[in-house]
């Protein structure tokens, strides 16, 4: 929408969605990120972005904000494979540690440990729905996807929620893996448990 | 309400919003947008050179011409100094005012000793925030001649005197740096008490 613009114009129009969007993508940077200066990065980058690509920003303000949900989420994930090849994935980027640099109250809500269990697809669209409060359409546009795939999509991944918020804890379940592999070290034991310690 | 409605998982993740309850400490937007700044100046620069590398004679001559425009329309079309924030004040993120000059990290009067591309070194007179003392170097981005910005501050000059206020090693346009001037000083100086 900016081609015609001059260069102060695109610096203008960058202040102005800058200005506009800052709080909420810095909210969902926060969200997802164990530090605030990792958090940071990921807005910086996420405008950074925006910048080299103002010819592509929604000229309807409403469509604008899942649009940078969506850039965003794309700097998230090129950030967790840059820490990732740094070997530092889990110490640095987490929803568990996230909510814990944010000091949220210990021990850590069930419905958190039970999404940390999730893949990350159905992670995604459930905070978005939940945290950024976007609507069918908006999850599409930020995940690039219909919105009845969305609709689809949110239903499961409640449904698959819901069931994990049911089931044993991770370190519940760890202690359960541990006495497994322990039992099946010390005497002969069922194949079940032997493929449950695996 | 039923027991379903209570135990919505939606509702249980909307109430376990990690950031619901903790805003962002002001100065990151500052520090954001610093980045950002730092980036887009960068690519105006990069993106001058390539047209001008490209340019006949003839079209070198209108560059020119236009790109004096665009500084006579962005500095005010004064080389020296700028009292206040300038023309394009809507690119500042914060606008200046002794009130979120208290949010800037440092504020002093100091002297320009030399200019290094957008490195500017200081020679601090009175430190009003910051306790900031004897010599310092900050990025002055888009306020040493080698980038056009739109954010509004002063052509800095060696050996002139400023009143320089910013954030960890950026010095902000906008208002919060600009030629010095013994009641804004004194201003500067109340408001930092």
């Amino acid at each position: 929408m900016s081609d015609t613009l001059s260069g102060a114009g695109r610096e203008e129009l960058l202040a102005s969605v800058f200005e506009s969007a800052y709080a909420p993508i810095m909210a969902y940077a926060r969200r997802r990120t164990a530090q605030l200066s990792d958090a940071e990065d990921v807005v910086a980058e996420t405008f950074i972005v925006v910048w080299r690509r103002l010819d592509d920003l929604p000229e309807h303000e409403a469509e604008r904000l899942p649009w940078l949900y969506g850039i965003a989420r794309r700097v998230l994930a090129n950030q967790r494979r840059g820490v990732a090849r740094r070997g530092r994935l889990r110490d640095r980027i987490e929803l568990v540690a996230a909510s814990q640099a944010l000091q949220t109250p210990s021990p850590l809500p069930a419905v958190l440990d039970a999404i940390g269990r999730l893949r990350e697809t159905d992670q995604e669209i459930l905070r978005l729905v939940a945290w950024e409060g976007l609507s069918h359409a908006e999850v599409g546009a930020a995940l690039s996807i219909s919105p009845n795939a969305a609709a689809i999509r949110l239903h499961r991944a409640r449904g698959r929620l819901e069931r994990e918020m049911r089931t044993p804890s991770v370190e519940a379940k760890g202690l359960r893996r541990i006495r497994t592999w322990l039992g099946w070290k010390g005497s002969a034991s069922s194949a079940h448990e032997r493929e449950e310690a695996r | 309400m039923s027991q379903q409605d209570r135990t919505d998982p939606l509702d249980e993740l909307r109430s376990a919003d990690p950031v619901h309850h903790s805003p962002a400490p002001s100065e990151s937007k500052a520090r954001v947008w610093a980045r950002i700044q730092e980036v887009t100046m960068d690519d105006n620069r990069r993106t001058t050179r390539r047209r001008t590398a490209w340019a006949g004679l003839a079209a070198a001559a209108v560059a020119g011409v236009a790109v004096f425009a665009l500084l006579l329309n962005n500095v005010g079309g004064s080389p020296t100094p700028s009292d206040g924030p300038g023309p394009g004040i809507s690119s500042c993120v914060e606008t200046y005012s002794l009130e979120t000059l208290a949010n800037r990290d440092f504020a002093f009067d100091g002297t320009v000793t030399t200019i290094d591309g957008d490195q500017v070194a200081f020679d601090v007179g009175e430190s009003f925030a910051g306790d900031v003392t004897g010599s310092i170097t900050l990025m002055a981005s888009g306020m040493t001649g080698t980038s056009v910005t739109s954010a509004g501050g002063p052509n800095l000059a060696v050996g002139e005197r400023y009143l320089v206020a910013g954030d960890e090693t950026f010095v902000w346009a906008c208002g919060f740096t600009q030629a010095y001037d013994e009641d804004v000083a004194a201003d500067w100086a109340e408001a930092a008490r």
